[in-house]
């Protein structure tokens, strides 16, 4: 395959931006949109002529124009849109969160593996610069065994009581913090320490929203004893721009990160790695981070790109499987099971 | 092309804009919370010489121009650069109630000064899906407003914008965009990117020349996509007479020692350069710094 035929379905905000990141690669035509509001569709129409635009994600699936597609629906519509693209042999990137439901999370990642067909989760912190060094880091063993990592997401998404009954008041539709913030911050855990092998002390509490949490809390272990706590709060009017932090802590160092750099304890100095002992510190403007177009950050390009020369590499991609996003749906699962949420 | 001045001061410092530490920028934001703190830096920069101002038109930014405005005696030969638009205005918008509301809300709605009749009068023609251009003049109305009666030199989409639209490869938007503040408000288009020599080849492809392009260029690499040597290569072989060139970010977020920065910036085929800073010494001995070719 010398280009990949692709589709985006839903126009909203997302999709607008992996259309204008996707159509920058050289080895991609993009050949079709899927957008219920008939207003955006002949808005676009007339300057993308050679673009297909359907009303109906169905018809863009069964239309032979697209080897993959983006999918950018409301949450609770992935599951659907997903099968139906597998049954028509259609690689997927699917934002997240993947699905509302374990069950059918992990059916789908069965049906692509089954059929072979690429597919990825937009969990894009997994190529942030910053946490792919950790990533690197960790894998090298550079602080030891690692015994515990604490996770903080806030941000000030809901800042204010909430009078808009949007998809994304629904936690059924895949809105609320647990899916919007927890979900990347479950899957980082993933991404550094494979699936979790125990769920426990989840915690809910609410802010401002009522029909979903604005502040969630986790805990979990992983394999070799390697613990973990979440704490996410969507409703922290402190923080202008979302602010992901780490502190991991391992028996030869520690690294605190976060998406502005990250800085490294170390015991003792590692000769092989050209390290000293103590702290050192780096900036995110430290490592070079240069990608091929920027639109809204390195990792969006990163993880879109990632897709595409999987496709067209006839090999798995890089970014998260479904079958690792299906861990993470059980783990939030798990913590709307245990509720508890606290007004 | 009219000649763009070799130093413009920004403005990331007065609104809590700072790429390597979220502390810096607080405390900056803070400072600047009082309006003569903004006009006390201002002061010292056009002291150390420098003659050009590039402004956001973020909601801090208005009454900054009406301060402007208002001290014509003082501040009538400084050269204006403003960009558009005040994107988390809109990003934030666009999550809360959907795009077509929120453009429906930015032009019709909460716009209560004089020029907004004579914009309903525009729009109460056009339906949306016919005329995304005639959407797009309005917007540009609607921001270019902020900045009238100072003395604009050139008007920039702002790399969020611009990048976006970039990626879609539209001519349509770039042109009319270009035509629109060339005709209607005699200024030279800008476009601020984060991809110069992607966007420079478009607008080579689609014959658009008589543009200022404004991108991060420093001796880090931080913020050149795809990479530092292909910006080297494409400022090397730029035309100024089609293309003037504009530096912003030169210090990386202070991630490279100033000589360095400015060895490399001086170096360069640029026409200009913009920074922001908040001490008179560090304005001072940037000025100084600075020798473009």
């Amino acid at each position: 395959m010398d280009k990949v035929r692709i589709g985006v379905i839903g126009m909203g905000r997302m999709g607008i931006t992996h259309y204008s990141i996707i159509n920058t690669h050289p080895g991609v035509e993009m050949t079709a949109i899927a957008d219920t509001s008939g207003m955006m569709l002949n808005m676009i129409a007339k300057y993308l002529p050679a673009v297909k635009m359907f009303t109906d994600y169905k018809d863009l699936l069964t239309s032979g124009l697209v080897d993959a597609v983006i999918v950018c629906t409301p949450s609770v519509m992935h599951y659907e849109v997903c099968r139906m693209a597998c049954e028509q042999g259609i690689s997927v990137f699917c934002e997240k969160p993947f699905t509302t439901s374990p069950v059918q999370a992990k059916e789908l990642a069965d049906m692509f593996e089954a059929k072979g067909l690429v597919n990825q989760v937009g969990y894009v912190y997994r190529f942030d610069t910053v946490f792919a060094k950790v990533k690197e880091m960790l894998d090298k063993g550079l602080i030891g065994k690692v015994s515990h990592t604490a996770v903080q997401f806030l941000s000030s998404t809901i800042s204010k009581p909430q009078k808009e009954k949007g998809w994304r008041s629904k936690r059924e539709n895949g809105g609320g913090a647990a899916y919007e913030m927890g979900s990347h911050a479950i899957d980082l855990m993933e991404f550094f320490f494979g699936a979790p092998e125990k769920i426990s002390g989840t915690m809910m509490g609410q802010v401002y929203s009522e029909a979903v949490e604005d502040i969630v809390d986790v805990q979990m272990s992983y394999k070799g004893s390697v613990g973990v706590n979440i704490h996410v709060n969507w409703s922290d009017y402190t923080y202008r721009k979302p602010m992901l932090k780490l502190d991991i802590h391992g028996t030869k160092g520690k690294i605190v990160a976060d998406l502005y750099g990250y800085r490294l304890f170390l015991r003792e100095a590692d000769e092989a790695a050209g390290l000293p002992g103590g702290w050192t510190s780096v900036p995110m403007n430290m490592i070079p981070d240069p990608c091929p177009f920027y639109v809204r950050g390195a990792n969006f390009t990163k993880q879109l790109y990632e897709f595409v020369d999987a496709i067209l590499q006839g090999r798995r991609s890089g970014g998260c499987p479904f079958r690792e996003a299906v861990d993470t749906q059980e783990v939030i699962h798990t913590i709307f099971r245990n509720g508890n949420v606290t007004a | 092309m009219e000649q763009l001045d070799k130093i413009i001061f920004g403005d990331n410092q007065f609104f809590g804009i700072n790429h390597r530490s979220q502390e810096k920028a607080e405390e900056m934001l803070k400072r600047f919370e009082n309006i003569d703190n903004i006009f006390e830096v201002y002061d010292n920069a056009f002291d150390c010489g420098i003659k050009g101002v590039m402004l956001n038109s973020n909601e801090k930014a208005e009454p900054i121009c009406e301060r402007f405005r208002a001290n014509k005696s003082k501040y009538g030969d400084i050269a204006w650069y403003p960009s558009i638009p005040y994107a988390y205005k809109y990003a934030n918008m666009v999550n809360e109630m959907g795009i077509f509301p929120a453009v429906n809300e930015v032009l019709f709605k909460g716009n209560t000064s004089s020029g907004v009749l004579g914009m309903i009068g525009k729009g109460a023609n056009f339906i949306f899906t016919r005329d995304a251009m005639k959407i797009m003049e309005m917007l540009v109305d609607v921001e270019y407003k902020m900045f009238r009666g100072l003395n604009v030199k050139v008007f920039f989409l702002q790399n969020i914008v611009t990048d976006l639209m970039l990626g879609y490869g539209i001519k349509d938007v770039f042109e009319h965009f270009a035509e629109y503040v060339r005709k209607k408000y005699n200024v030279t288009p800008g476009f601020v990117t984060l991809n110069m020599p992607y966007l420079k080849s478009k607008l080579e492809e689609w014959g658009l020349e008589d543009i200022v392009i404004c991108s991060s260029i420093n001796a880090a690499g931080f913020h050149m996509h795809p990479s530092k040597e292909e910006y080297e290569k494409v400022i090397a072989a730029n035309d100024p007479s089609k293309y003037q060139l504009m530096a912003m970010n030169v210090l990386a977020s202070g991630s490279i020692s100033v000589q360095e920065s400015f060895d490399y910036i001086n170096a360069q085929n640029l026409q200009s350069v913009v920074f922001g800073a908040s001490s008179r010494a560090h304005i001072q001995s940037t000025v100084e710094s600075i020798h473009l070719r």
